[in-house]
């Protein structure tokens, strides 16, 4: 504790470890240095310069002690006698008796701690050369046998000598606080996180992907491609403006076809600093209903989304608005309360409701989320949100356009509705993840959409040629829902299984049949799939997934077997994930 | 009828949570590890409440952001965090989920102590490649008490300016615990005072702080980066070499699952101690003192 080199010991001694293993070194490497004897003489020369400075240690620890053992004998008598005085005067009642050693003994603290002023100096010093002091003690215990030598002497009566000292000084004080933080000067100027996200995929599908569902609408939602294909590769920009405002930026490098595209994912500033638990969020952005819609590929725990999801939003529903959001001042449970006005230009079922360049805007979210623990080990988290949007109408109507697969186009005016509700149940033993954890979680989506359609062809005019028609009180319900599980069974590895789901529910496309024969909408058939996974996650950073799936989203009888290959790595700062 | 009935429940109780928690003018403080959970609650006596985040059984870098600590942060005056990267991976998403601008970072109402010690084991240089490790230094600072010092000033400091009426009070508690833990720092000292010297393994280097303090001369660490776990072709070669290093004991912490440790400790024949790490680390430990405590007798008892 309190070794206190000095500082030309410090370097002989430095000086002697590092000649020491050119000494005793392989004979090859002694024989290129002819010097070994000057090289002898100095190590014997920087030895005695130890030994002399330990000497000259033990002299300067021996006079501290006995000034310290002064000190403290003067001040106990000087202590006594007050004492003695003060009950000579016998004024004083009993209450006051711990008043009076208090002078006595705070005298000899602060004595001591101007005697610790150095010890803390050697503090400093002794953590810089852990080594040297660590093995001496073990060096001694191991040769108990041998007589002590003089060296072995010498640290005894060292240690004898720093454990009277311990005995009477307090011990250092740690690290004197700084003022300021001591991280180093980071250029905090320029508070901009970047991650880098690489999605790679091989799939082997027997069906075409790229073929439409059965018995429900097209909605522009891509499958991953057959083959090798890269997925998403994600560039995120984000950090702190100033105190007020946080914003964000996600560029996506996305396969299409043979090219890669670049594309917005999103890019938004935030609030910091509105009062009453109240944030505001514009630009454009993934919205916050439902439990998967916010989350980004790389947080997927499988290869593609839920078929409900590729249904009802073609994907995500990824918007361009504002978002307004409060979180209850409650105690343990989490109520959050948030909407969302939105363009509706994007997105949206990739065709759906172009509202570019309108003032109003067609698209409205409203959602609720709760959550808690339950004990250490469980958590939850639910929710429920509401969709809605409209096409318009009249001069303005931006109408959602749909290929069907009997290459008819048919226009769609009116509105779409869609409530979602969600849940999460997470458990991890103790609260601890790291080894073994457990997600449980499940959506459930009610679709509603409601207008008129006109069809480019595929009815019968007067004169007897095929003609557009158009039909009155489209009406269309459907649900859907997901549920999966995944488990962490051991460090690294999980494994899951996901249901999915849609039914084409109840129609009314009110088009004459003649538009519809020979489509998809026309079987009634309600899409399902199973799949599982298997991935393995070297660091938080790096993740290999192996996916299997037996989808019967194409219709009865025709089954797409598929194998999902695919890593995902992040690079970049160290990101913090949603629940 | 149901419906409104239903929703008028709910918008009452929800009512009622908010004036309860506004009747409450005590200072809300989020620790999010129980080291300074427990030493808020020392400071603060009954001026504070505190909720402390994770319990000694979590490993406090992964976390998951979980509803109730976004619950939490929404109310907290006062959020005190290690800081140097130990909360990275679900902290800065609490913060901004919980809609609280008090507990932004460089806002008063949040506080990360590791500013206020000096950081170990500092690299020069931070890769992926060398796994967890922490570009401002090692994170566990709580494993050498008298960084407690410093840190509980720098707390009470912060108590004071985001409740100044009751500095007095605030300022009494710190000058008992600077006090008692002066006297406890000897104690410790005394008593730990053989442990000098002797060669210890650990299973995670989680402990640079408290070899500094108790001058343990640590030989070596069983995960061959930090948070990766060794695997057993690792853990023979670290066998092989404890035969000319000789560690006198292996360490592992409550919170982790210490088998390497066990299997290395049976093989070397060396007892395995498994430290408390933080309050709570086993059911003894039930304050700050009891941690200390604790570990010095555990270690202690490693060398019999």
């Amino acid at each position: 504790m309190l070794y206190q080199p000095s500082r030309p010991h410090v370097r002989a001694l430095v000086h002697a470890l590092c000649i020491s293993p050119a000494v005793f070194a392989m004979p090859l490497y002694a024989q290129e240095a002819p010097d070994v004897q000057t090289q002898i003489t100095q190590i014997q020369a920087s030895l005695n310069q130890i030994k002399s400075d330990y000497e000259k240690r033990i002299a300067t620890l021996e006079t501290q002690v006995n000034q310290l053992q002064r000190e403290n004998t003067q001040l106990a008598s000087q202590a006594r006698s007050t004492e003695s005085q003060l009950k000579q005067l016998a004024v004083t009642p009993p209450v006051a008796t711990p008043y009076k050693g208090s002078p006595a003994s705070r005298a000899p603290a602060t004595a001591v701690a101007q005697a610790a002023a150095p010890a803390e100096e050697s503090r400093t010093t002794f953590e810089t050369y852990p080594p040297m002091s660590g093995s001496k003690p073990t060096a001694a215990d191991s040769t108990p046998a041998k007589a002590p030598s003089k060296a072995q002497q010498r640290v005894a009566k060292i240690e004898s000598l720093e454990d009277k000292i311990t005995a009477v000084a307090p011990p250092p004080a740690a690290a004197a606080p700084t003022p300021f933080p001591n991280l180093g000067g980071k250029d905090r100027t320029i508070d901009l996180g970047a991650e880098l996200f690489l999605d790679a995929k091989y799939s082997s599908q027997s069906q075409n992907p790229e073929n439409p569902y059965s018995g429900v609408l097209p909605n522009g939602a891509e499958g991953v491609p057959r083959g090798f294909s890269i997925g998403e590769t994600e560039l995120v920009f984000k950090g702190a403006v100033d105190n007020l405002f946080r914003g964000e930026a996600r560029f996506v490098l996305e396969q299409e076809g043979n090219s890669t595209a670049i594309k917005t994912e999103e890019v938004f500033a935030e609030t910091l600093g509105l009062p009453w638990g109240t944030k505001v969020k514009a630009g454009k952005y993934w919205s916050t209903v439902g439990y998967l819609n916010d989350k980004h590929p790389h947080e997927w725990d499988f290869v593609d989304l839920p078929l409900v999801y590729k249904q009802v939003f073609g994907g995500q529903l990824n918007e361009t608005g504002a978002q307004l959001s409060w979180i209850a001042p409650t105690d343990n449970m989490l109520f959050k309360l948030g909407g969302e006005i939105a363009q509706g230009s994007n997105g949206y079922g990739e065709s759906f409701n172009s509202n570019f360049n309108q003032n109003k805007p067609r698209l409205g979210t409203l959602f609720a989320k709760t959550g808690g623990d339950i004990g250490d080990s469980h958590s939850w988290q639910g929710g429920v949100s509401w969709v809605r949007s409209t096409t318009g109408s009249g001069a303005s109507a931006n109408q959602a356009t749909y290929t069907l697969s009997n290459a008819n186009d048919v226009n769609f005016t009116g509105g779409n509705t869609t409530w979602i509700a969600d849940f999460v149940y997470r458990w991890a033993p103790f609260g601890n993840p790291r080894s073994q954890n457990l997600k449980i979680q499940g959506e459930m989506f009610w679709n509603k959409q409601s207008g008129s359609m006109t069809s480019s062809s595929g009815c019968v005019d007067d004169m007897g040629e095929a003609t557009g028609c158009s039909g009155n009180n489209f009406a269309q319900n459907q649900q859907g829902f997901y549920t999966q599980g995944i488990y962490q069974f051991i460090p690294k590895w999980r494994a899951g299984y996901r249901y999915d789901r849609v039914f084409n529910g109840t129609n009314n496309y009110g088009l004459p049949a003649d538009a519809l024969a020979g489509s998809q909408i026309q079987s009634g058939w309600d899409p399902y799939r199973n799949t599982i996974m298997m991935d393995w996650a070297n660091s938080e950073y790096s993740l290999i997934r192996l996916q299997l799936a037996r989808d019967n989203a194409y219709g009865p009888g025709i089954y797409n077997n598929a194998i999902y290959l695919q890593y995902i790595m992040s690079l970049g700062a160290h990101g913090s994930h949603k629940y | 009828m149901k419906l409104i009935k239903t929703l008028s429940l709910l918008a009452a109780s929800l009512m009622l949570s908010l004036t309860s928690s506004l009747a409450h003018a005590d200072l809300k403080i989020f620790a999010t590890v129980p080291e300074w959970g427990a030493l808020a609650e020392t400071l603060g006596g009954n001026k504070v409440q505190v909720y402390t985040a994770t319990t000694a059984m979590q490993d406090p870098h992964r976390i998951q952001a979980r509803p109730s600590l976004i619950a939490k942060a929404r109310t907290a005056n006062l959020v005190i965090a290690t800081g140097a990267g130990l909360e990275v991976g679900w902290l800065p998403t609490v913060q901004r989920e919980a809609n609280n601008a008090g507990i932004m970072p460089n806002q008063p109402g949040f506080l990360e102590v590791a500013g206020y010690v000096r950081m170990l084991e500092v690299p020069a240089v931070v890769d992926r490649t060398m796994g967890d490790v922490h570009a401002e230094g090692n994170p566990h600072i709580q494993t050498d008490p008298r960084n407690l010092l410093p840190i509980a000033r720098a707390i009470s400091a912060r108590m004071v300016q985001l409740d100044p009426e009751n500095t007095a009070y605030y300022q009494t508690q710190l000058m008992q615990f600077d006090q008692s833990w002066q006297a406890n720092l000897q104690r410790w000292q005394k008593q730990a005072a053989p442990l000098r010297g002797v060669k210890v393994w650990y299973q995670h280097d989680g402990y640079p702080y408290m070899n500094a303090w108790l001058g343990l001369n640590q030989v070596g660490v069983l995960e061959p980066r930090p948070g990766v776990e060794p695997s057993s072709r690792q853990l023979a070669d670290i066998l092989q070499r404890q035969q000319a290093l000789q560690g006198r004991m292996v360490i592992a912490s409550a919170y982790m699952n210490d088998a390497p440790s066990k299997w290395f400790a049976e093989k070397a024949n060396i007892p395995e101690v498994v430290l408390p790490f933080t309050v709570g680390g086993n059911e003894q430990v039930k304050n700050l003192t009891a941690l200390y405590d604790d570990t010095v007798q555990r270690l202690l008892g490693g060398l019999k």
